[in-house]
């Protein structure tokens, strides 16, 4: 899957006028998807797309990104130099040449759709069976085949490529009327990795916890969160390990490296690869391997997340954790940042059940909302609206909605009890750019809103 | 761009198999970003987007391809590989003769973006900076700058050839702030206009958008947590039309009924909020940050009328979708770009106004919330938005600001509490929502408009 760049080495030997440094960066992105149901074959889809980047840095500093192939690639660098010559005088960062990841890989397996297809029918005919209240369901398998491929004006020329499988289960069943749903992705490296009958108890067991909701009473609660609403926190609680929030102060744990931030049962790591999840991530845009973090080991703060700049900031070594801002800035993420690979929440010893059991009396959440607008990375309050059941004695006794938990960041990494091992990864929504994962958690404390 | 001929056997292969009907997407964008914090300009970066997507449908299924590799025989491979990937058998349709069709915008663009010199644009974020840059507590500001000029045509077997520009503006104010007590708050905000340059001729709106941002994040860090209770909530014209978009707008996506989803399947026709309810999905309103000529499908924009007087009139319909559900389309299929096949989606979509007093609303209220901002939500089977900046009232008077708080509950209960609707309509400048067809411009707004009882979650022990 090797990324074609015709005259790359011309492009580079003949450089825009003062410009001393240049890369070029290419992505690939392979995608086919095959979608299953009512025990039917429903939509497909395939998909290829390659985006070229280009970083210079001189007398100015200045980037430029394409998606027309048939660009003449010095056109390209010229671009960069031009945006550069309005831009404030900063310098890009520019690896040497035996600095930038020596991997070469290019080959990276391809299942066929005939088999993908045969996945979908066959995972979304046991979810089916699983539960009998089920109304509709759909199993969509997509295969994402990336490739990156870096050359620099220092004539490095390195690849990667990576082949992730996802499946997406959307399912809406009627409980003696009482309608409800669950949509929730699992990833792999191949086809034999996805445990169809664990997915389709997973399904079922979703769609049993929902009922029609009983009153509630607001106040402090001990909690479960059931690995979704940990999930959709940490979905946007990386961002105050980023180290450029932290340089510029807009982190709640700007300058708290080395201190003592949650329970020491928490600890928070991001890699470039993990079993289970297909997802594999070699090198960053400038060209940094992506070596594997702890950001929070038994509860105290241990790393950030960095490019060049921000490692530059702090004194230290980028680990490779440069990316770009994959929503709101234009249709290509182009706007230069730091992004997480397979950021997770790492697994405890017991199993969920055994964990759940610890509740006694208290709130079980098994899901949450909208996880983008209820977290404040500067002040790491949370407002986070969710569904739950409520128990006592170890037992449920009632649903509960239209709730919502209070507090901060810190505060629940703090109160954490005990940690699962149900750890579940799932790409980030909609741009797939990179992966969280998250287990079950047992609160001491959390303030619950609702009626 | 390849030739009409050449188009027409690209669509003849993605029907080969048996397809009925097959679409051509052909997108090609450019885009300025300029990033400006601390009074200094960052990276300034041009990003060109192009490529091609193929929607293909036999019946209820369908097949979308798409790649930026835009030569006749990658185009003709992507086809084949879409009549591949349906799979149904022989086809023996063929594309109908193109017949153009041209639909006038309704966001005319007078200064094209591209044709406006880089230093301009900066020169305007230095004034906009200038402006608001000595503003108490404010740790940090950012403003980005981001101009988009669109151009699609869309093509199809039934003969259609059509098209579309879309320009738009953007600056986006990115604040973090400190108040007393060392609380502090991030927030972010867009001003954006479907327009070319000219929508800075006059530099007064996009002062007092930022003035005003800044001065609600003054506000929000003085506001105060209040208790959770049940009282009746008064929603501000403007952009708090917010709540429609995620109460009623996403579940009325023929996507969401098609898939059995949303809490208004099997309900149209009948009585699903208060009289005092007449919802409609419009985008074909100029000046407004939802409107195009066209939808992704080439189909043109309408006025779409959701609920009227409390009865559920239709749902917003793409053409798959559409066919799902035995309906026409509505103008309704859309998509961030070609990698994404269209969906339904809302355009610009508010809250009709009625007869009802602004002041009565509040002054009626012995204890009760008055919500004057909203940010971003979510919809589905539950909604929740969250609250920026309201207001505790007692007695009839507003008392403090109030911090931290979510709306959240189920659409079609929240829409029949609706005891207020007032007459004076305020539009909004739009954002983005995102969906499975990725990140599209809408607007939302209403008129002021009042909730008789909405439990709300507060924070306060």
């Amino acid at each position: 899957m090797k990324i074609e760049l015709n005259g790359w080495q011309q492009a580079m030997e003949h450089l825009p006028e003062g410009i001393t440094n240049a890369e070029i960066e290419a992505e690939r992105k392979d995608t086919i998807t095959l979608t299953a149901t009512g025990g039917s074959t429903g939509s497909a889809s395939a998909s290829s797309v390659t985006t070229l980047y280009a970083r210079v840095g001189g007398a100015v500093s200045g980037t430029a990104c394409s998606q027309d192939l048939g660009e003449d690639l010095s056109r390209l660098l010229e671009d960069a130099r031009e945006a550069g010559s309005y831009a404030g005088g900063g310098q890009l960062p520019f690896h040497r040449k035996e600095e930038i990841y020596a991997g070469g890989e290019t080959d990276c397996p391809d299942t066929s759709p005939e088999e993908l297809r045969a996945l979908a029918l066959e995972l979304e005919a046991r979810i089916r069976a699983e539960e009998p209240a089920i109304l509709s369901s759909s199993v969509t398998i997509r295969q994402e085949r990336q490739a990156m491929r870096l050359v620099s004006s220092e004539m490095a020329d390195t690849s990667s490529a990576s082949r992730a499988l996802v499946a997406e289960i959307s399912v809406q069943a009627s409980f003696d009327g009482f309608g409800c749903g669950t949509e929730f992705e699992v990833t792999a490296g191949s086809p034999e990795e996805f445990q169809l009958d664990q997915i389709a108890k997973l399904s079922a067991e979703r769609l049993r916890l929902q009922k029609e909701p009983v009153s509630f009473t607001p106040g402090a609660y001990r909690v479960f969160f059931d690995q979704p609403v940990m999930w959709n926190i940490l979905l946007t609680a990386w961002q105050m390990f980023a180290g450029t929030n932290c340089q510029a102060g807009t982190s709640c744990f700007a300058g708290r490296m080395g201190e003592q931030i949650g329970s020491p049962l928490v600890s928070l790591s991001d890699y470039p690869s993990y079993p289970g999840c297909g997802y594999r991530y070699a090198f960053d845009f400038e060209g940094t391997p992506c070596a594997p973090i702890s950001l929070m080991k038994d509860g105290v703060m241990t790393g950030m997340f960095h490019h060049m700049g921000s490692a530059a900031a702090f004194g230290e070594k980028s680990n490779g954790r440069a990316g770009r801002a994959p929503l709101l800035t234009s249709g290509i993420p182009n706007s230069y940042t730091v992004t997480p690979r397979i950021f997770l929440m790492e697994p405890g010893k017991v199993s969920r059940d055994e964990l759940l059991s610890q509740l006694g009396d208290g709130l079980r959440i098994i899901d949450s909302y909208d996880p983008f607008h209820c977290l404040d990375i500067s002040s790491g309050h949370f407002s986070i609206p969710c569904r739950g059941i409520l128990y006592r004695n170890g037992r449920p006794v009632g649903n509960v909605t239209s709730i919502a938990i209070h507090g901060t960041f810190e505060e629940l990494l703090q109160s954490i009890e005990g940690v699962a091992s149900d750890l579940l990864i799932s790409p980030f929504i909609m741009t797939k750019a990179y992966c969280v994962g998250a287990p079950s958690v047992l609160v001491k404390k959390l303030m619950v809103s609702g009626k | 761009m390849l030739t009409e001929s050449e188009l027409r056997q690209v669509l003849d292969a993605a029907v080969s198999t048996g397809g009925d009907f097959a679409e051509l997407y052909w997108e090609d964008k450019e885009e300025h970003n300029i990033e400006f914090s601390s009074g200094k300009v960052g990276r300034v970066t041009a990003v060109r987007t192009v490529g091609a997507g193929i929607h293909l449908l036999c019946g209820n299924r369908s097949v979308y391809v798409c790649t930026n590799d835009l030569r006749y025989s990658a185009l003709m491979e992507m086809a084949h590989k879409a009549a591949s990937l349906l799979g149904a058998g022989e086809g023996n349709r063929q594309a109908a003769p193109f017949t153009h069709r041209e639909v006038a915008t309704p966001n005319p663009v007078e200064i094209a973006p591209g044709t406006v010199d880089t230093g301009r644009k900066i020169a305007l974020l230095k004034d906009v900076d200038r402006v608001i840059a000595g503003t108490g507590g404010l740790r940090r500001l950012g403003i980005g700058y981001f101009d988009t000029d669109q151009r699609v045509t869309i093509i199809n077997t039934d003969g259609l050839y059509t098209g579309d520009r879309r320009v738009a503006t953007r600056l986006r104010m990115s604040a973090t702030m400190e108040g007393e007590g060392g609380k502090v708050l991030s927030r972010w905000g867009d001003f954006t206009h479907p327009q070319g340059f000219e929508a800075y001729r006059d530099m007064g709106p996009v002062e007092d958008f930022a003035k005003n941002f800044l001065n609600r994040m003054t506000t929000s860090l003085k506001a105060e947590p209040i208790r959770s209770c049940t009282v009746p909530v008064v929603l501000d014209a403007g952009s708090c039309g917010t709540l429609w978009h995620e109460c009623c707008g996403h579940p009325l996506e023929a996507c969401a009924i098609a898939a059995g989803s949303s809490e208004f399947c099997g309900l149209l026709g009948e009585k699903v909020a208060s009289d005092k309810v007449t919802l409609v999905d419009d985008g074909t309103i100029p000046g407004l940050y939802g409107s195009e000529a066209i939808d992704d499908e080439g189909h043109p924009t309408q006025k779409n009328i959701l609920i009227e007087n409390g009865v559920l009139k239709g749902y917003l319909c793409d053409r798959l979708n559409g066919r799902r559900l035995g309906m026409p389309s509505t103008g309704s299929g859309r998509r961030q770009d070609y990698t994404y096949a269209p969906i339904s989606r809302m355009t610009n979509t508010y809250l009709a106004a009625g007869t009802d007093d602004d002041e009565e609303m509040i002054r009626d209220i012995d204890r009760g919330l008055f919500i004057t901002g909203v940010g971003g939500g979510s919809g589905g089977r539950e909604f929740s938005i969250e609250v920026t900046e309201g207001w505790w009232i007692e007695n009839g008077r507003l008392v403090h600001p109030v911090s931290g708080l979510t709306l959240n509950g189920k659409g079609p209960e929240v829409i029949k509490l609706v005891d207020r609707v007032g007459s004076r309509m305020a539009y909004d400048y739009g954002g983005f929502c995102g969906a499975s067809s990725g990140l599209i411009p809408v607007t939302s707004f209403q008129p002021r408009m009042r909730v008789k009882a909405m439990a709300i979650g507060g924070t306060a022990e």
